[in-house]
């Protein structure tokens, strides 16, 4: 079969064939003819079917006249100039930055716009007397490139990018370097008189040298390293020892010492082990710092809401609104594939709805008029009309979030494997320096000082500090790479914990995209089967159309007649033929007894033939992953859906696993409490909203996710759901990765003990200090980087 | 003046110069993506033949076929 030119998805049987190129689309061609015709054909040639099929976005972006909502929208609006950013999911390729970039060919209006491949937006300047954002948008969807704009993007305050980290980081390394540079002299003993081999020179300019250090050292204590002072002491505060207190104590003992060594002038200080230290501390954390930028981890309902509704006046005509304003009773336009903003009663005659978002249930629920809808459904059925019963706020579905959950920082309280092991390490390096200091006190007392600070020099844990950034950090990066998004380092270190994993069905261990369907009744003759493809074809509701993709290819026939009849099947007929697919009891059929599995059912000139029973499809490798897991975790099936799927799913998943039906997104979230109370660290696999409150409430919340760029709720982690199969290796790995920190921290201890043996004898010199640091933070990062990557080798 | 303050005046000012003129990369949004900038850079011939007739004037369909190839 071939594949589309445009978006390389395979053509029907009969591609549309344009200019000798094949494609699977009307809107495929179409796109292709507009690069074609704007000199941009230039897009096909960087990457191949790089495209999109455009949607449907008739009326989509009406909202997009309202000046209140472009004001909030644009970055920057002086009345003939705009700048906008916008979030597009489908930038994933060269060519997607190219055209992007090339806007200004498609219109000129456009000045420019530039591409942040990482955050896949693009921020446009454009003038706006001649192309207004509505029609820069219809633009961008007609391409293929249609921005997600949601009540999100409404709310959310002008972001500051926080630069600090590289700030901090560009003045310990500038600063790192300029000491070692200047206290170079004195590594050699240059400086020294000149019966020793010294330079004169050197020698006379000594202080010159060390004062310039000093100078240099000063930004890096007080303004790089603030944040380990300021942690330290909030710490302090709430009686906790943790790693930054070591680190703490050691710059600033470093720091006093230097300077009262330079003002005494009884030696050069430690400046070159100072500057370093914090320089390399800085690396640690930013490169802990991976972030996704283009995936968000705390989602809630806004960033699945239209920023505004199409409302019906009293005029009987159609206005747009904010979707803050919807008030009680007012009639709103619900069209197409829309989420229902908040609850209401619908008005129209039929629709369905999607509410799978929800609740987790995987089919269409029908209404009919007269019936309450909830907000968060997805409208199936052209466009509905509904009076609106509650304001946004007030709905079912933000409701949800506002349960105590969602506001509070539950990472807060989890305490890392460094900073339990800095508590350790922070009593017995003060009980050695205070020892230390006493034995010398009754020696040579005036060697007690020097030893007390030393001490407290060679032991500031650096290396410690260093270990879990690394081992984590790139941690986080392979598991990315493996299409496993977390939101932080600490992620790993509490999954490296987890004792029980709760999974709900729909959607997380079944697949959206294909379902089977088997057919019972009546075989079907070739010619029926024909019908029946054909008269599918025409439809849109879901099950025809994944019923459609099952059937084998049939010749395409133009029926003599088609009917929808909404909500009950759908009807068609060709040479004296009929055909009906519908509900029971539409195709005329009263002797199937009730199925808690969907079906379609079938009669051919009125003559029941039998149904497809459709079965959810668990993903490749479910009853593999379950019964790995079982080994060591206990499981639970926690599901929104009704029982239908029992049997199967028991026969799927180890023996005697717990499996919960009909469970409510807060019966979830009790659920998942009622275990942490029996202290149980529980991780929690979801997709939906429905499982929102369960994934915030859990030590580690993962959702699956068919495509990453689309909704995910808030949650700790986002697995691709094609590394379904690889679940427990990740679980796996990750307890490897907390056991090469500890091996990490015995190899720091090591260096350190070394250090302490030559600080605890009074000998430390600066030179020393200065090799063991980095050697011990090298040695370190090597060790932790490499150690990361052989375990990982096992994740496919 | 011994020379050694001339030397060392100018290796800090050097150094300061690059230090400023690293925090105003970062200022300006340098550090922010780094990624795109590689990527674009190599359609970056294309873009100056292309862009420099398309700014002069509008939208044509037929124009400027001759700079392919």
């Amino acid at each position: 079969m071939e594949k589309c030119y445009h978006c390389g998805d395979e053509c029907d049987s009969t591609p549309i064939i344009y200019d000798e190129k094949s494609f699977c689309c009307n809107g495929c061609k179409t796109v292709y003819d507009i690069f074609q015709s704007n000199d941009l054909s230039y897009y096909y040639d960087l990457e191949s079917s790089a495209g999109a099929t455009p949607n449907e976005i008739e009326g989509k972006f009406d909202f997009l006249d309202k000046k209140e909502i472009i004001e909030k929208l644009t970055e920057f609006n002086d009345g003939s100039h705009q700048i906008i950013s916008l979030y597009i999911p489908h930038i994933h390729c060269s060519s997607c930055i190219w055209v992007l970039e090339n806007l200004n060919k498609l219109h000129s209006s456009i000045s420019n716009s530039q591409v942040d491949f990482p955050k896949k937006t693009v921020r446009i300047s454009y003038i706006f007397n001649e192309i207004s954002l509505k029609n820069l948008i219809i633009l961008l969807a007609r391409i293929g490139y249609e921005p997600y704009i949601s009540l999100e993007d409404f709310d959310k305050k002008k972001k500051t990018i926080n630069r600090s980290l590289i700030y901090k980081l560009g003045i310990a390394g500038f600063a790192f370097g300029n000491v070692m540079f200047l206290s170079f002299p004195e590594y050699l003993d240059l400086a020294s008189s000149k019966t020793n081999g010294g330079e004169f020179w050197l020698e006379q300019y000594q202080n010159l040298f060390r004062w310039l250090m000093f100078v240099f050292s000063l930004p890096v204590v007080f303004y790089a390293g603030q944040d380990y002072f300021i942690s330290a002491f909030k710490g302090l505060r709430s009686k906790i020892l943790n790693i930054d207190v070591p680190i703490a104590l050691g710059i600033l003992v470093l720091f006093l010492r230097s300077t009262a060594e330079i003002i005494f002038n009884t030696g050069s200080g430690f400046f070159d082990s100072l500057t370093g230290l914090v320089f390399f501390l800085l690396l640690g954390k930013f490169f802990q710092q991976k972030t996704y930028s283009f995936l968000s981890f705390e989602r809630d309902y806004k960033s699945y809401f239209p920023i505004a509704v199409t409302k019906i006046n009293s005029l009987e005509k159609e206005e747009t609104i904010q979707i803050y304003d919807i008030k009680k009773g007012d009639r709103i336009l619900i069209r197409n594939e829309e989420i229902i903003p908040t609850d209401g009663i619908l008005m129209s005659n039929h629709t369905q709805i999607d509410y799978s978002f929800v609740t987790g249930e995987s089919e269409p629920v029908d209404k009919v008029s007269g019936d309450k809808i909830y907000a968060g459904g997805k409208q199936l059925n052209g466009a509905v009309e509904m009076e609106v019963l509650k304001s946004v706020s007030q709905s079912y579905l933000t409701q949800l979030w506002s349960n105590a959950v969602f506001k509070k920082d539950a990472s807060s309280k989890f305490q890392t494997l460094t900073d339990s092991i800095g508590k350790r390490f922070t009593i017995l390096v003060l009980t050695i320096a205070f020892t230390a200091t006493l034995f010398w006190l009754f020696k040579d007392s005036s060697k007690a000082l020097n030893v007390f600070t030393a001490v407290l020099i060679i032991a500031c844990p650096c290396a410690i500090a260093l270990a879990s950034p690394f081992t984590l950090g790139n941690m986080l990066r392979i598991f990315g790479k493996k299409k496993f998004y977390l939101k932080d380092t600490q992620t790993i270190e509490q999954l490296a914990q987890i004792d029980t994993a709760i999974f709900d069905k729909t959607g997380t261990i079944t697949t959206a995209k294909k379902s089977t369907a088997t057919y019972q009744g009546l075989p079907l003759t070739l010619e029926e089967e024909s019908l029946l493809k054909n008269t599918l074809r025409a439809s849109n509701h879901p099950l025809s159309r994944s019923l459609y993709n099952m059937l084998t290819a049939q010749n395409i026939l133009t029926l003599d007649e088609y009917q929808e009849h909404l909500g009950k099947g759908i009807f068609g007929a060709r040479n004296n033929n009929s055909i009906k697919v519908g509900s029971a009891n539409f195709v005329g059929d009263n002797t199937t007894n009730e199925h808690t599995n969907t079906a379609v059912h079938i009669s051919s000139n009125n003559l029941y033939k039998g149904c497809y029973v459709f079965k959810n499809e668990y993903r490749e490798g479910v009853s593999e992953v379950f019964s790995e897991m079982n080994k060591t975790l206990d499981l639970a099936i926690i599901s929104g859906d009704n029982d239908g799927e029992k049997q199967r799913l028991e026969t799927l998943l180890p023996k005697l696993t717990p499996i919960y039906f009909n469970q409510k997104p807060d019966d979830k979230l009790a659920f998942i409490t009622a275990l942490q109370k029996e202290n149980k660290k529980v991780m929690m696999v979801g997709d939906g909203l429905n499982d929102a409150g369960a994934l915030a409430k859990s030590n580690v919340g993962i959702a699956i996710s068919e495509n990453i760029n689309i909704f995910s709720p808030a949650c700790d982690g986002i697995l691709d759901a094609s590394k379904f199969k690889m679940l427990y290796q990740y679980i796996l790995t990750s307890k490897k990765a907390i056991k090469i920190i500890k091996l990490s921290f015995l190899l720091s201890l090591m260096y350190n003990v070394i250090g302490l043996y030559f600080a605890v004898t009074g000998q430390l010199e600066p030179v020393i200090a200065a090799i063991l640091m980095p050697l011990s933070s090298i040695s370190v990062v090597a060790f932790a980087t490499i150690a990361t990557n052989v375990i990982s080798r096992k994740i496919k | 003046m011994s020379v050694i303050y001339v030397l060392l005046t100018i290796s800090i000012i050097v150094a300061v110069v690059f230090f400023i003129a690293f925090i105003i990369s970062v200022k300006s949004g340098q550090y922010d993506d780094s990624y795109t900038p590689s990527v674009r850079m190599l359609f970056e011939d294309e873009l100056v033949i292309e862009k420099s007739p398309s700014l002069e004037k509008n939208i044509n369909p037929n124009k400027s076929t001759k700079l392919k190839e």
